[in-house]
């Protein structure tokens, strides 16, 4: 009798929630369900042609894989900078922009700009202002030392740190509006309390500000684990992986694989590989960092 | 009188009614209903000059047959990554295009053996007028092991060296027929200060040059031999082209930054007069056209020089079918309708007409009339190849069963050309030959 009044009691809500979670089961669950067991074929991306199945063969080639290494180094690559410049500086003109200055959302719109402009144009963009030719920072340069010529993004040992410092450009506006959010919802008296005994200026940010803003920089170490290993628009455009696969990065590893090679399997391999690093990345960040009250 | 006539009306109306039905049986059956036909071409709008031609003769097949709607998706781009990427897409929705561009080989044989696309045998074999009006170069659209024809060539082209005779005279330098007198050439554009040949660091470009190459060094065999693995990728004979290029890059032949180069600019740089040769495909001269038509009669068009040691494989180079045109496999009427679009743009009526709205791509189509108006560059060039009939051959992984081996080799030569060996950029090739599952 219980158990069918809570029966009846839940079946409206299940009645209700079903629609979006076949939603989600149809967009979510079951492409990532499909993908992992792809990751245990070879198909040619035929759809009249059948998948082989060769168990784990994706995976140990894929371990063996040069690229694949080098796309991890790069993700690296891409964290060290989130972590050692994005970060820093978006901390930074947060703390700018949450101060009570004169044309200060002058300010905010244009550290914001390059994150509402479409990647491919950045990409395309920055491109042209890194052509060793013609491009803008070696023109600059040449100015002062007309030997000047370096290939930014054709030289294979520097390409990624033009990449990532291009990135760090994108995205410091985005991050410095999710550190903002975190300081204005600190209340105002903890530093007042704080003054009266005496802390100053650096002092705050270390012992007030920081830990106060701990749910921000969860968010933010989440998306950037996310977002670096995600990373695709802007390699692509830049340098499609190259030079030498120098900049490679696992989502556009699978992006080739899948469309260029026609390995359709292996392409799934690396798509599993991102998933579940990205999962456990967040799931460590998540356990780890927590506001301190 | 009145009963007589009435009948005899009623006789001429079931008459003329049962000709109406008889006629309606003549007409097949994709020529009354409904029927869309779905094109990925490269001829793409603003890019290339072939896009205004090849639309309307569509849209004369449209007009004659208004049930059939054409819908023409197009991808420009030099080095056709992002065409080939959205063929391989449609391919694997299961929505392949029912008519598509393509350059045979490799790239398609996948689909060819997964039963995807039309053998035009039957086709041939009904109407071998239309199998004879092409060149005969259908190989790129047959496989070793495989019955049947698989497309049709729809464009030709050769590999060629251009050279700037202004350039040449400047310097009081001879067009040269021999590697030796090019790479003299070359030391001597170097040490005036002039890059004797840019080149782009896209794969392809070096791709297309290395199959030339190995066709002067080491004849036809070579890619039968690659492609059945009696040969490799990292065997001596693609090695020394491989590191021969590399001599070239060192001593200054194709400028500095080639990696950041695009093929645009390695054209426009020769059709703007800024430098003495470009090794190129022949529609180099369609880029002069468009940016500098005063340079036409002062280039010379030849060969690429032949090696010394090697004057009886002269004869060979990269070139023969360019584009081609397949068709995808769907219920009989949308096919038998793609296969009159594709007799309809093969015409030589509709050939004519795009020629000479572009008369600088040579037509694989024999009967086509050569428009009047073509460049006399073109001609030139056009006339290399009659005249001396060449072995040509396509690019040089176009003849392995591996469909991506196009991208991987031309990956591992941009790769090379931006600072890898050539061990290492033939390694990557062989490596991915060698890991290859059937």
């Amino acid at each position: 009798m219980r158990v069918r009044k809570a029966l009846r009691k839940g079946f409206v809500p299940a009645l209700m929630l079903l629609p979006s979670m076949a939603l989600i089961a149809i967009m979510f669950f079951y492409p990532i369900v499909d993908t992992i067991k792809l990751s245990f074929y070879k198909w040619n991306g035929i759809l009249q042609s059948a998948p082989k199945f060769i168990g784990f063969k994706n995976y140990e080639v894929l371990f063996r894989d040069e690229a694949f290494w080098t796309s991890i180094k790069n993700v690296g690559l891409f964290l060290l900078q989130g972590i050692f410049i994005q970060g820093p500086i978006a901390f930074i003109l947060a703390l700018f922009i949450s101060k009570k200055i004169r044309g200060i959302r002058y300010f905010k719109f244009t550290y914001f700009l390059p994150v509402v402009i479409p990647l491919t144009a950045i990409g395309i963009m920055w491109k042209f202002v890194l052509n060793p030719n013609w491009g803008l920072i070696n023109a600059a340069i040449r100015v002062f030392n007309p030997a000047f010529n370096v290939d930014f993004i054709g030289n294979p040992n520097i390409a990624i740190y033009s990449i990532v410092l291009v990135s760090a450009w994108v995205y410091v506006g985005l991050n410095m509006i999710i550190f903002s959010a975190g300081l204005t919802s600190i209340p105002a008296d903890l530093y007042e309390s704080a003054e009266i005994d005496g802390a100053t200026g650096i002092r705050k940010i270390g012992y007030i500000t920081l830990p106060m803003m701990m749910e921000s920089i969860k968010v933010y170490i989440i998306l950037m684990i996310t977002g670096s290993l995600k990373t695709f628009d802007l390699v692509f455009v830049m340098t499609r992986g190259g030079p030498n696969e120098a900049t490679m990065v696992p989502a556009l590893f699978m992006y080739l694989e899948t469309f260029s090679y026609t390995k359709f399997g292996y392409g799934a391999t690396i798509a599993t590989f991102i998933l579940v690093t990205g999962l456990i990345g967040s799931l460590i960040a998540n356990k780890y960092l927590f506001a301190r009250e | 009188m009145r009963r007589f006539a009435c009948f005899l009306l009623a006789v001429l109306m079931m008459l003329s009614a049962l000709s109406v039905v008889a006629t309606a049986e003549q007409v097949p059956a994709w020529q009354t209903k409904p029927i869309t036909i779905r094109f990925l071409n490269r001829w793409a709008e603003g890019v290339d000059a072939l896009y205004g031609p090849i639309t309307s003769a569509i849209k004369e097949f449209t007009t004659k047959y208004p049930n059939v709607t054409v819908e023409y998706d197009a991808v420009a781009g030099a080095d056709d990554v992002q065409f080939y990427e959205k063929m391989r897409t449609a391919a694997a929705t299961g929505n392949m295009y029912e008519i598509f561009q393509n350059y045979g080989g490799s790239t398609i044989r996948s689909y060819v053996d997964s039963g995807l696309l039309l053998d035009l045998t039957d086709e041939f074999k009904a109407d071998p007028a239309w199998h004879d009006s092409f060149m005969d170069v259908f190989s790129m659209w047959q496989f070793d092991g495989m019955e049947g024809v698989y497309g049709v060539p729809f464009t030709y082209f050769a590999t060629v060296l251009y050279c700037n005779t202004d350039l040449f005279k400047q310097y009081d330098l001879q067009i040269p027929k021999t590697i030796s007198e090019f790479e003299s050439v070359c030391d001597a554009f170097v040490k005036a200060g002039v890059t004797p040949i840019p080149r782009s660091g896209e794969g392809w470009r070096w791709a297309h040059w290395a199959t030339g190459m190995a066709m002067q060094k080491y004849g036809q065999q070579l890619f039968y031999d690659l492609a059945n693995r009696s040969k490799k990728y990292t065997g001596e004979e693609m090695m020394s082209i491989a590191q021969m290029f590399l001599d070239w890059q060192a001593k200054g032949y194709f400028g500095q930054n080639i990696a950041s180069m695009d093929s645009a600019t390695e054209q426009l740089l020769f059709s703007t007069g800024k430098s003495p040769m470009i090794a190129i495909g022949t529609w180099q001269p369609e880029n002069i056209v468009m940016n500098n038509p005063d340079l036409l009669d002062k280039v010379e068009v030849v060969w690429f020089p032949y090696f010394d040691e090697h004057p009886e494989l002269a004869n060979g180079n990269m070139g023969g079918p360019n584009e081609g045109l397949c068709i995808t496999k769907k219920d009989p009427d949308t096919t038998a309708a793609t296969v009159a679009l594709l007799k309809h743009l093969t015409s030589a009526e509709t050939v004519s007409k795009m020629w000479e709205s572009a008369p600088y791509t040579p037509f694989a189509i024999t009967t086509a009339k050569q428009p009047d108006n073509m460049n006399s560059l073109t001609k030139r060039a056009l006339k290399l190849i009659t005249d001396e009939k060449p072995v040509l051959m396509q690019e040089i992984d176009q003849y392995d069963e591996i469909a991506g081996l196009q991208d991987t080799l031309r990956n591992a030569y941009a790769g090379m050309m931006a600072g890898s060996t050539a061990e290492e950029a033939m390694k990557k090739v062989q490596d991915e030959i060698d890991s290859y599952i059937p």
